[in-house]
């Protein structure tokens, strides 16, 4: 094109030099024609071809050029009102706003104009993605706070954690000690329980021995009464006999006697022998009565000393049985001491691994508190990180609000169709209370819309429903002046749809930002300036 | 109260169950060690049985059963008292508890109570006696 | 045996427990008063064999307390 241009640049040019030439060889010849006097024949066909040439140049190189010229200029126009319009498009792309770019573009050329149009859709299509993608960063990064807190809950809670088993480690030790001074004791008292079992264990086997000795002389004295029951059954036997020799001879004596005194005078002196025999009879018999009793005493005697042995045999027994059990006691008791001695040793032991091994875990919990520090600090970073996503979250959501989309989501659009929906309206303003209600209950993450008058002063205020109004009451009074502030400067300034930085609401608190709006009526003319201010957290919220 | 000599006559003092029995010596054949005595079906029951002395067959009363005695101390030396009854001179044998001894007795001392073989009751230094009359066994 | 023996004389049946033996010859005595009131059976008497004591029967008159069967 470069080329082109030159050449053709370079056309007038040269057709001004070859023209100028022209008339200089002209000029020249008549000159020296005059001076020289040469032929006329010259002059005229040198005039000839200067005419000629001339002639020439006219038909061949002027009149193509003017041509050219015209259609130049021609296209020049229509360049300068397309340029016009592509300025006019671009202009309304510079501020972002799609929606009029496209407007102004069905004054380009058609097929420039649909390049255009497919341009602005897909740059359009790519700012909702941004717009999208930025609430799902702003989701992740409440995703990632909320999981921040739970997890510095979570650690300040394995903190305390970590203070209450420290505290219990302690008790632990302390108890730990306490025990092993008790086995210290218990140990001694063992030994000395020791020595006395010891003696103890002495003096019961003596006993043991004593009583075996007993034992033996009871049997002894058992064997002797035996030998003597016999003896005495024995003797019985003799008295039996010699009593019933007694009887016999008692009878005898009667018999005697009976025939005694059946013989008369001659039986006397019988009679006197028999009633001898008689008398006789009956001393043996009261002599064996004696012996039968002194028998009796003595088998009673021995029987009582039989018993009495076999008593004692018995007493014998129980106090065997209870030496044995008492000895018995004492080597368990013996038993249980070395046992005791035995525990005390081990616990002490224990205490001393327990020490050791509480030592230890007091120092891994040092160790995990320092790691849940370190944790905690790094979940402030984690806290703080996710802080900054949500702000840039936002920055990018504002960001993207700058492009005016056709969709729900762009402020810009609700507050420019409000401004139009005023700017229709424009005298008619009665409704205004009502106007605005609807639209802020229709936008929840609306705070409030507002109207001011061309000078900034505020001629409408209302706050969505919804929200609960400050203590303090509401931060703007009918009539007072906003023309301060900066979204009705910069609207006034840059004369269409603007948003403000972030800033923190008089009226919730939250961070929010202000989209303002200039409402024109129909005669073209600014009437006012709407205001709408948006609760970023809200905003953010809601899904594309 | 002792009498004189020539007025007393000799008894067998005789022990029968709980009672004492006095037998006059005229009467008495000869004590014996108690015999064995085979009984007899459809004796009395004062009837023990028949015995055997000296060959001869002699049936044997229980002298405790004839006087209605009660039961007295275990004999330690039962006996068999031959005794004449009558005037034919029969030989009965009385099973006795013991033969005690030969005593006086004056027939004044004795007290009579006539029931059946008992003629009198008399006291003794042994105790109080019953005094026999066996001469009326015999009577129907 | 277990069966009780008896004895037959004539018509008459004694029942015994035991038959000790048969003799020709015995020397019987009268049974006496004393005897007779005790044991007022007919018989002809005692009598003594062997050492033991013997009540003799008549057969043609045997006391009834036989002829029952048991006395």
């Amino acid at each position: 094109m470069k080329q082109q241009e030159k050449r053709w640049t370079a056309v007038p040019i040269l057709g001004a030099i070859i023209s100028g030439g022209i008339g200089l060889l002209g000029f020249v010849g008549l000159v020296i024609a005059g001076t020289y006097g040469l032929p006329r024949w010259v002059m005229d066909s040198y005039f000839v071809l200067t005419i000629g040439l001339l002639g020439l140049y006219v038909a061949l190189v002027l009149q193509p050029t003017r041509k050219l010229a015209k259609q130049f200029l021609r296209l020049k126009a229509q360049f300068g009102s397309g340029e016009e319009a592509f300025g006019r498009v671009l202009q309304q792309l510079k501020a972002g706003d799609l929606v009029a770019a496209r407007a102004a573009a069905h004054h380009l050329p058609p097929r420039v104009a649909e390049q255009f149009v497919a341009t602005a859709k897909a740059v359009g299509a790519l700012v909702q993605q941004i717009q999208s993608s930025s609430v799902d960063v702003a989701a992740a990064g409440q995703q990632v706070q909320s999981i921040a807190s739970e997890l510095a809950s979570g650690s300040s809670e394995q903190a305390a954690a970590v203070v209450e088993i420290t505290a219990t480690m302690e008790e632990l030790a302390r108890t730990a000690a306490q025990i092993a001074t008790n086995a210290a004791n218990q140990a001694e008292l063992a030994a000395q329980a020791e020595a006395s079992g010891a003696a103890g264990a002495a003096a019961v086997d003596e006993a043991l021995q004593g009583v075996e000795e007993v034992q033996k002389r009871i049997a002894a004295i058992a064997a002797r009464a035996d030998t003597l029951g016999t003896r005495s059954r024995e003797i019985y036997r003799v008295l039996d006999l010699i009593t019933e020799i007694a009887q016999e001879t008692h009878i005898l004596a009667l018999n005697a006697a009976i025939e005694a005194s059946a013989a008369g005078e001659h039986g006397r002196r019988f009679s006197v022998v028999a009633d001898e025999v008689r008398r006789l009879a009956e001393r043996s018999r009261e002599s064996v009565d004696s012996v039968r009793t002194l028998l009796e005493e003595f088998s009673a005697s021995i029987r009582a000393t039989v018993v009495a042995t076999e008593e004692s045999t018995k007493e014998v027994a129980n106090v065997l049985e209870r030496a044995r059990a008492a000895a018995a006691s004492i080597a368990e008791l013996r038993g249980a001491v070395e046992a005791t001695s035995h525990a005390a040793r081990e616990i002490s032991l224990a205490t001393q691994q327990q020490r050791t091994a509480s030592d230890q875990v007091v120092l891994t919990l040092k160790e995990v508190s320092q790691v849940i520090q370190k944790m905690a600090e790094g979940l402030k970073g984690f806290s703080a990180t996710a802080e900054h996503l949500n702000q840039l979250a936002l920055s990018i959501q504002l960001l993207t609000q700058s492009f005016h989309l056709d969709t729900p989501r762009s402020v810009k659009h609700i507050a420019q169709t409000l401004a139009d929906t005023l700017g229709a309206e424009a005298g008619y303003w009665e409704a205004l209370d009502a106007t605005f209600t609807q639209t802020l209950k229709e936008h929840r993450f609306l705070e409030s819309a507002f109207l001011t008058d061309p000078e900034g002063n505020l001629a409408a205020f209302t706050v969505n429903p919804e929200l609960r109004l400050p203590e303090g009451g509401l931060p703007v009074a009918i009539g007072q002046n906003l023309a301060e502030r900066p979204w009705f400067q910069a609207v006034m300034r840059d004369q269409r749809t603007t948003l403000t930085p972030v800033y923190t609401s008089l009226l919730t608190g939250q961070r929010c930002f202000t989209v303002a709006a200039p409402v024109w009526d129909s005669q073209g003319r600014l009437v006012g300036v709407l205001g709408l201010d948006v609760n970023a957290t809200s905003w953010t919220k809601i899904a594309a | 109260m002792v009498a004189p000599l020539e007025a007393t006559r000799r008894y067998l003092l005789l022990a029968a169950g709980d009672r004492l029995a006095a037998l006059e010596v005229r009467v008495v054949r000869r004590i014996l060690r108690a015999l064995p005595v085979t009984p007899l079906p459809g004796a009395q029951p004062a009837l023990l049985g028949l015995a055997e002395y000296s060959g001869e067959p002699l049936p044997v009363l229980d002298l405790a059963q004839l006087l209605g005695a009660g039961p007295g101390p275990s004999p330690a030396f039962p006996v068999t008292v031959v005794v004449r009854v009558g005037a034919g001179g029969e030989l009965v044998g009385l099973a006795a508890d013991a033969a005690l001894d030969l005593v006086s007795i004056a027939p004044g001392a004795v007290t009579p109570t006539g029931e059946g073989i008992v003629v009198g009751e008399v006291a003794l230094p042994q105790g109080t006696a019953e005094v026999l009359d066996l001469a009326r066994l015999a009577a129907p | 045996m277990g069966k009780k023996p008896t004895i037959r004389v004539g018509e008459v049946v004694f029942p015994a427990d035991e038959v000790v033996g048969v003799v020709h010859d015995l020397a019987v005595r009268e049974p006496g008063k004393v005897f007779a009131r005790f044991w007022p059976y007919p018989c002809l008497g005692l009598a003594v064999l062997a050492s033991e004591a013997l009540v003799v029967l008549a057969a043609s008159a045997p006391p009834e307390l036989f002829a029952k069967g048991e006395p």
